[in-house]
């Protein structure tokens, strides 16, 4: 089963600040969209609007065939009955409770056995079993940030809001805690909509993506298509990274890895039929699904001579189109898949590139950024 | 020593803090959450018996509960006695002096507690009366404290509205202030030196327990 959120409100801040905020989007179900933008775009907004915090001073909301928020009509829907979970950047536990205080919270009115349950497997399902006693003030920020994502599904909300929930984490914790909350809304079949403004966190928990500027929406659709087409020139420079392919590990020893702790090792990626080799940090496995990441600007271009064929990480293409964008031009390569390079004008007329012209893009092995889907 | 009036004023402080903590805390709620414009001058009215003189004050609340009032026509109806001179209108007149020593740390620790809280509260589904039970209150335990403490003892040692209001009766108005004062008329001034030597006594081990008890206790007005 599908969701879908149509928003539109405005919202007046102090100082006469006002923004418009628009999303009208369908989620599948167990699926994640990422809210995408700089801070201070209106994504926080976005999500207090949806959870019932905040109140627009006009528009509407609704989720589903429910009404939410009509202010013309003056109607408004308690955020206790819009079964909504919402996480955010602090983990905000109750410091009166226990960590299972905390998850039983929202689940008080159900039955004991129920309830102690579900408190159990939601602390299995975060690996926090052990800290069921443990007050709330005596746990890690890793440690409270997985509290408060199990008491926020403990009610099973209908739709999960999750704004930056791990950019106060480590790294480490960071990478657990994505594949823990992307495999639960899996497995829960609930809709989730996550706000990030760190590119990578998009690419390893997104579904589907929405590029948001000024309190507008930009762009919604699949990650690797919006990444592929941006609408136009403000997304374009918002998401920084002209090309994600969808990509198989195929080897993980290509180069000895590095035995210190956290060194980077150099793979080879299947990307349709092409082979390219890459360097990652994420200590990617044979067999994993990966996004690979190549910035426009780290695309060469090169006129496809007879021997340019076999050298490493070229990519054998026809040119698609070339679109300017001030002084650098946006040329799309087909290789099987698209690629996409920004050069300067300059460039191009001295190549005398056009749509049709056959060329090879090489992409230095360290210029390809791995992230794994959590 | 007068141990009855010491009952007496006993008695009245611990009545006083107990009617507080039932009106105080609804006050003290609307106060610490309501957005209403002209929330001001509710606070500036509960706040009124600080600075009044409690002669004013007592002489105010002395008319509104006399017979001309329709407040003492209708206790009088209704018990068959009047209001003024009596220990439950030493018992208002108290309340109402004291509102402020005990809404002021009240709502100051009601806005105190973390708005983030009360958000992720409701929406876990839990209703906004069973937010306040289960998360505002428990976390305003020390605010609670010192508003029942300050209550307790600003009662124990009131002395111009006792005085207007129930006057000077042995066992039923006189209360432990309103001993001294009388003993220091009549010169006997052991009476007095024992008497406010128990105050003084009780007064600071009160104060003291509570301080012990937590820190940073007397927050009075809610700081913005």
């Amino acid at each position: 089963m599908a969701d879908q959120i149509s928003l539109d409100t405005t919202h007046r801040f102090d100082g006469g600040v006002e923004i418009r905020a628009v999303l009208d989007t369908r989620l599948e179900a167990g699926s994640m969209l990422v809210l995408f933008g700089p801070s201070g775009a209106g994504k926080t907004t976005i999500l207090r609007t949806l959870a019932g915090i905040d109140r627009p001073a006009s528009g509407t909301v609704a989720f589903n065939n429910d009404t939410w928020v009509d202010v013309s009509a003056g109607r408004f829907v308690q955020p206790q009955t819009r079964r909504v979970g919402y996480v955010t950047q602090e983990p905000a536990l109750f410091p009166h409770l226990t960590a299972a205080g905390n998850i039983e919270f929202g689940i008080a009115t159900e039955p004991a056995v129920a309830r102690r349950r579900r408190c159990d497997d939601l602390m299995r399902a975060f690996g926090i079993s052990h800290l069921a006693a443990r007050h709330a003030r005596a746990l890690s920020g890793g440690e409270a940030q997985r509290v408060a994502l199990a008491r926020t599904l403990a009610p099973s909300p209908k739709l999960l809001l999750l704004d930056e929930p791990f950019a106060a984490l480590d790294a480490a914790s960071r990478r657990a805690l994505r594949t823990d909350v992307r495999a639960h809304v899996r497995a829960s079949g609930a809709s989730a909509i996550l706000v990030t403004h760190d590119r990578l966190e998009a690419m390893a928990m997104g579904d589907d993506i929405a590029v948001i500027a000024g309190g507008r929406i930009r762009q919604v659709g699949p990650l690797a298509d919006v990444f592929r087409r941006p609408a136009d020139q403000t997304v374009a420079r918002s998401l920084g990274i002209e090309t994600v392919l969808p990509a198989l590990v195929h080897r993980d020893d290509v180069a000895e890895r590095d035995t210190a702790e956290g060194g980077a090792s150099l793979i080879q990626l299947r990307i349709g039929a092409a082979t390219l080799l890459a360097v990652s940090d994420a200590g990617a496995a044979r067999g994993d699904e990966v996004f690979a990441c190549i910035r426009g600007e780290d695309v060469i271009v090169e006129r496809r001579g007879p021997s340019s064929g076999s050298a490493r990480n070229h990519l054998a293409g026809v040119i698609v189109s070339i679109e300017p964008e001030g002084a650098i031009d946006r040329v799309t390569i087909d290789c099987g898949f698209e690629i996409v390079a920004l050069i300067t004008r300059q460039s191009r007329e001295e190549l005398a590139l056009a749509p049709g012209s056959p060329v090879a893009a090489a992409i230095k092995a360290t210029a390809i950024h791995v992230v794994p889907k959590a | 020593m007068d141990w009855v009036a010491l009952g007496l004023s006993v008695r009245l402080a611990a009545a006083t803090m107990a009617l507080l903590v039932a009106i105080g805390i609804p006050i003290a709620y609307w106060i610490a959450f309501s957005r209403w414009r002209w929330k001001f001058l509710v606070e500036a009215i509960v706040a009124l018996p600080i600075v009044l003189p409690p002669t004013v004050l007592g002489f105010y609340i002395l008319v509104a509960i006399g017979p001309a009032s329709p407040v003492g026509r209708a206790y009088a109806a209704a018990f068959g006695r009047g209001l003024p001179f009596s220990f439950e209108g030493l018992l208002i007149a108290s309340v109402l002096y004291s509102l402020p020593f005990a809404v002021q740390p009240f709502s100051a620790g009601f806005a105190a507690v973390d708005r983030r809280l009360i958000e992720a509260s409701w929406c876990l589904g839990v209703s906004r009366g069973a937010t306040f039970l289960r998360v505002v209150l428990p976390l305003s335990v020390p605010a609670l404290i010192t508003g029942m403490v300050l209550s307790f003892a600003h009662t124990l040692g009131e002395f111009g509205v006792v005085l207007m209001v129930g006057g000077n009766l042995p066992g039923i108005t006189r209360t432990v202030s309103i001993s001294i004062y009388d003993a220091v008329q009549a010169l006997d001034y052991t009476a007095a030196w024992h008497t406010s030597l128990l105050l003084l006594g009780v007064s600071f081990a009160i104060l003291a327990v509570t301080y012990a008890l937590q820190r940073s206790v007397w927050a009075v007005w809610p700081i913005r």
